[in-house]
């Protein structure tokens, strides 16, 4: 399957650009809602004002309602439909498969940053923040640390200088930080 | 080229890929299998009720593993799932949110590996199935524009006359693109178009049988012609290399297929 996004590859000054000049996140809060098309997720977003690139770009932040999985993505639709820049705080490991890189070195686990390289092809990567395995586990258990590592990964923050806050409009009553699936109550024959 | 060597790094770097992450309640096995979206498969292994389970963790139905999505693929996918559940013996429950997990369960530890390695060939196998776009979508879009570019062509010229898709009343289920009523006489059309030879040379086995049961209708002495309009700028038109099915439909039409480029033909014949 290729992967390749012909958009970024295409248009890769811009895409750099996009990532490396300040960005402003225009809601200090960031509210989460039940997502439309998905009742077991949460969703929320904020529009962007980029220093130097006046389309439109958005700050997303989704969340699982079953085990804390979160999800943050910068989005600008003029230059492609995906995400140009994401962290995934749980889920598969991403491969890295590229020739040049040992197999065993291939395997860029969760939580990780998603870019893409020079020729469009997507890449994961984790930063000495998420490398240091304790931090990484403080950081996948809380989407608010995940947000301030993020905005500091993608050179975006509020206008303050401060990182937005991510709020849970109508918090659940049983909510707590970490959840986690209970397989006594499921039944496996 | 010393072959220990070789041996040797395949197999450290086959078993460091495989990763691990202690979860409160689960062990992640993060394996060496890899799907075509580029994601590694893990499966979770856990005790719960007096059993070993090895489970995805309901990450294919939450589409963890961010597969496409694409509606028409539900039917093939539902196959490719069933199948290979049967061929690995993977089970599958829903639990109280709807969430479905695949699973194998394991009597002594012992048998965790090979559970481990089922489970994960199973995860690549079914993940894969929902990355592939199985509709031709160059194929629909072009047979689309044609079918539409023929349609407003005979409304145009013949307008109230022309019965779009339509049947002959004592064969409803043969369903001709267009059937023209002039005069008291039927004249049956059918569309041959298509982006590869494949398709194409179908769209002509459909009009010979359709034609070849046209005349055992019982109002065959009304239908005055049998026509097929060819798309003969689509890429699948390669008269030479089909000319055995050309010649067949020959037989069955009243006249030679009337190529779109030379459309106006046809208000000669009807």
């Amino acid at each position: 399957m290729n992967r390749t996004n012909k958009d970024i590859r295409d248009q890769f000054d811009f895409f750099r650009e996009l990532i490396s000049v300040d960005k402003i996140v225009l809601s200090k809060t960031i509210h989460l809602e039940p997502k439309k098309s998905n009742a077991k997720w949460l969703t929320g977003q904020s529009s962007v004002q980029h220093e130097t690139i006046n389309e439109e770009i958005t700050f997303a932040v989704e969340r699982s309602k079953r085990d804390s999985k979160y999800g943050i993505k910068l989005r600008c639709p003029s230059l492609t439909s995906e995400p140009f820049f994401r962290f995934d705080s749980d889920g598969p490991a991403h491969r890295n498969d590229f020739p040049e890189i040992p197999l065993e070195e291939q395997s860029v686990t969760t939580p990780h940053f998603n870019s893409y390289k020079e020729d469009g092809k997507p890449i994961a990567y984790k930063n000495d923040t998420l490398k240091n395995e304790k931090e990484a586990q403080i950081i996948s258990e809380d989407v608010n640390f995940g947000v301030s590592l993020f905005c500091m990964e993608s050179n975006t923050k509020l206008s303050t200088g401060d990182f937005p806050n991510v709020v849970d409009k109508a918090p659940e009553i049983e909510f707590t930080a970490v959840q986690n699936i209970n397989f006594d109550n499921i039944s496996f024959e | 080229m010393n072959n220990q060597e070789i041996i040797d790094k395949i197999k450290s770097a086959f078993c460091n890929l495989t990763n691990f992450k202690v979860r409160n309640n689960a062990l992640e096995v993060i394996t060496a299998y890899s799907t075509i979206n580029s994601k590694f498969v893990s499966v979770f292994i856990t005790f719960t009720n007096n059993k070993i389970v090895v489970t995805d963790s309901g990450w294919i139905d939450q589409n963890y593993y961010d597969t496409p999505l694409y509606d028409e693929s539900e039917f093939i996918i539902n196959r490719v799932t069933n199948s290979f559940q049967t061929s690995f013996n993977v089970k599958s429950t829903v639990d109280k949110e709807g969430v479905n997990f695949y699973y194998k369960t394991c009597e002594t530890i012992d048998q965790i590996p090979s559970a481990v390695f089922d489970l994960a060939n199973f995860i690549v196998g079914v993940v894969n199935a929902f990355c592939i776009q199985y509709k031709d979508e160059k194929e629909e879009k072009e047979r689309e524009t044609f079918r539409r570019d023929a349609n407003d062509y005979l409304k145009a010229n013949y307008t109230d006359k022309v019965k779009l898709r339509s049947a002959l009343d004592d064969f409803q289920s043969i369903k001709f693109n267009a059937i023209i009523n002039k005069s008291s006489k039927l004249y049956l059309l059918t569309y041959v178009t298509g982006s590869t030879q494949t398709y194409f040379e179908n769209d002509l086995r459909k009009s010979i049988v359709n034609f070849e049961i046209a005349v055992k209708s019982k109002y065959t002495d009304l239908i005055k012609e049998r026509l097929t309009i060819v798309n003969d700028k689509s890429e699948g038109y390669l008269p030479d290399k089909s000319a055995f099915i050309f010649e067949l439909l020959r037989e069955k039409t009243t006249r030679e297929p009337v190529k779109w480029t030379e459309k106006e033909r046809l208000l000669e014949l009807i």
